[in-house]
């Protein structure tokens, strides 16, 4: 028997409202001081990550997120009992109620902008100088002369090889550069209407954006007209904005992930 | 009581905008496996295979380190024709030679990266 | 339309997913079952997409 762990929220002294999570178990609230954990017992030694599970979770918390400021816990963090839990809460009691005092009315919304300028950044120039030559030395394998072999016709590869790599890498900047300076452009668009952001260039080639917002609950409508005008300014881009979401991408528990207003990129 | 569905829930009104085709999102992220951690396999019974994913994997990290060196002097022109031929007679070597143990081991190119969490990929 | 709605429901999922299993409060319990730490070496993001059992079998089989 253990206790799963779905969130911090604040108001410990006010009662959770009655719900079932994982295995059916009703959700408890251990508390420190003004803070609480909302736990529910598990009797499963596995939490599988399947999306019946996920957004039982999910549901779990977007619900206490209705009466209260939450700070929503990672899939699966499972505890041995509630002494261990109280524990937990006291070790890291200030930051929690910094992260709480931080998210309190606001929800994250998700982010993703698809463009087709790939840069057409498959490694084909010095790729195809390798194909070349290897294809060149096993042609021109002759008879063994005198204990060796020697690839015929393979002057000047090492030069075009490394040629090819210059080029690959000049262009690779330059791509990156354009990719930049646009995504930074859609981005400033919707921070103004954010407490903060997270972001990520370029985690593929044509995922140009991904970002996740931190704002204010009454914005969510702004934010969606924000990002309806950004589709009609940028037809040929995709965008794609879900949510509301619990803020997970913005509670910080001493990881090296830093925000907008903090860092730089964050491709956590 | 409260009562929570789950099947019923997934989905519903978490859709704000979207221009274009919802799944071509999905399947970029699916692609570049993004979104789950990844690690060296550890399962005991494919040992060796695990090895050579990690052995390669550094060769290949000092492979594109020396070949980002070898490019970083030819534009400061502190190599010879001479010495930029060589050089690059023998990253392509070892390029063709990284392809042909890649195929031995069953390895793609994605394979050959580790990923260190928060600081991102190693290359 | 049935297909434009499934792929909808597919790319919400992903957002749901990057967020529970990668983001949020991440502390270690007692019990190491904690998701982040085993489960996921074994786990390919197609597998999650598919039914329980199938995804147990996979694990059981392959190593990716």
């Amino acid at each position: 028997m253990a206790l799963y762990w779905y969130a911090i929220v604040d108001q410990a002294d006010k009662p959770v409202q009655t719900m079932r999570g994982l295995e059916e178990a009703e959700v408890q609230l251990v508390t420190y001081g003004e803070i609480a954990a909302v736990v529910g017992t598990l009797d499963e030694a596995e939490v599988a990550p399947t999306p019946t599970n996920l957004w039982r979770h999910e549901a779990v918390v977007e619900c206490l997120m209705g009466e209260r400021a939450v700070l929503p816990m990672r899939f699966g963090t499972v505890f041995a009992d509630e002494t261990r839990v109280r524990a937990s809460l006291k070790a890291h009691h200030s930051e929690f109620v910094a992260s709480l005092r931080r998210i309190r009315g606001r929800v994250e919304l998700a982010l993703q902008v698809m463009w087709d300028d790939d840069g057409a950044r498959s490694k084909n120039s010095a790729a195809s100088v390798c194909t070349k030559v290897t294809k060149r030395s096993l042609l021109s394998r002759g008879p063994i002369l005198g204990g060796r072999r020697r690839a015929k016709g393979t002057k000047g590869n090492g030069r075009a090889y490394l040629m090819a790599l210059l080029e690959e890498e000049r262009r690779d900047r330059a791509w990156r550069q354009r990719a930049e300076t646009l995504a930074e452009r859609i981005d400033a668009r919707l921070l103004a209407l954010a407490e903060d952001s997270t972001r990520c260039l370029l985690l593929t080639p044509r995922l140009l954006l991904t970002a996740a917002y931190l704002i204010d609950k009454d914005q969510v409508e702004s934010f969606r007209h924000q990002v309806q005008m950004l589709q009609s300014e940028y037809p040929e881009m995709h965008f794609l904005c879900t949510g509301p979401w619990p803020p997970y991408s913005f509670v910080r528990n001493g990881s090296l992930v830093e925000t907008a207003r903090e860092g730089e990129n964050d491709c956590a | 009581m409260t009562a929570l569905s789950s099947e019923s829930c997934p989905g519903t009104g978490k859709l704000l905008a979207v221009s274009g085709d919802p799944g071509a999102f999905a399947d970029e992220r699916k692609d570049a496996k993004a979104v789950l951690p990844q690690r060296i396999n550890a399962d005991p019974e494919d040992t060796e295979r695990g090895l050579a994913q990690l052995v390669l994997t550094l060769i290949e990290l000092l492979r594109q380190l020396m070949e980002r060196q070898a490019l970083r002097r030819i534009e400061a022109g502190s190599l010879t024709d001479d010495e930029i031929e060589r050089l690059g007679q023998t990253f392509l070597k070892l390029a063709i030679r990284m392809d042909e143990l890649k195929q031995v081991f069953g390895l793609e190119d994605e394979d050959l990266n580790l990923n260190l969490g928060p600081l991102g990929n190693l290359m | 339309m049935a297909q434009l709605a499934a792929r909808e429901k597919e790319a919400t999922l992903l957002d749901l997913l990057d967020r529970l299993l990668n983001k949020g409060v991440y502390l270690r319990g007692d019990i190491t079952i904690s998701v982040a730490d085993v489960d996921l070496i074994y786990l390919g993001l197609k597998v999650l997409l598919t039914s329980v059992e199938t995804m147990e079998r996979m694990r059981r089989q392959s190593w990716r």
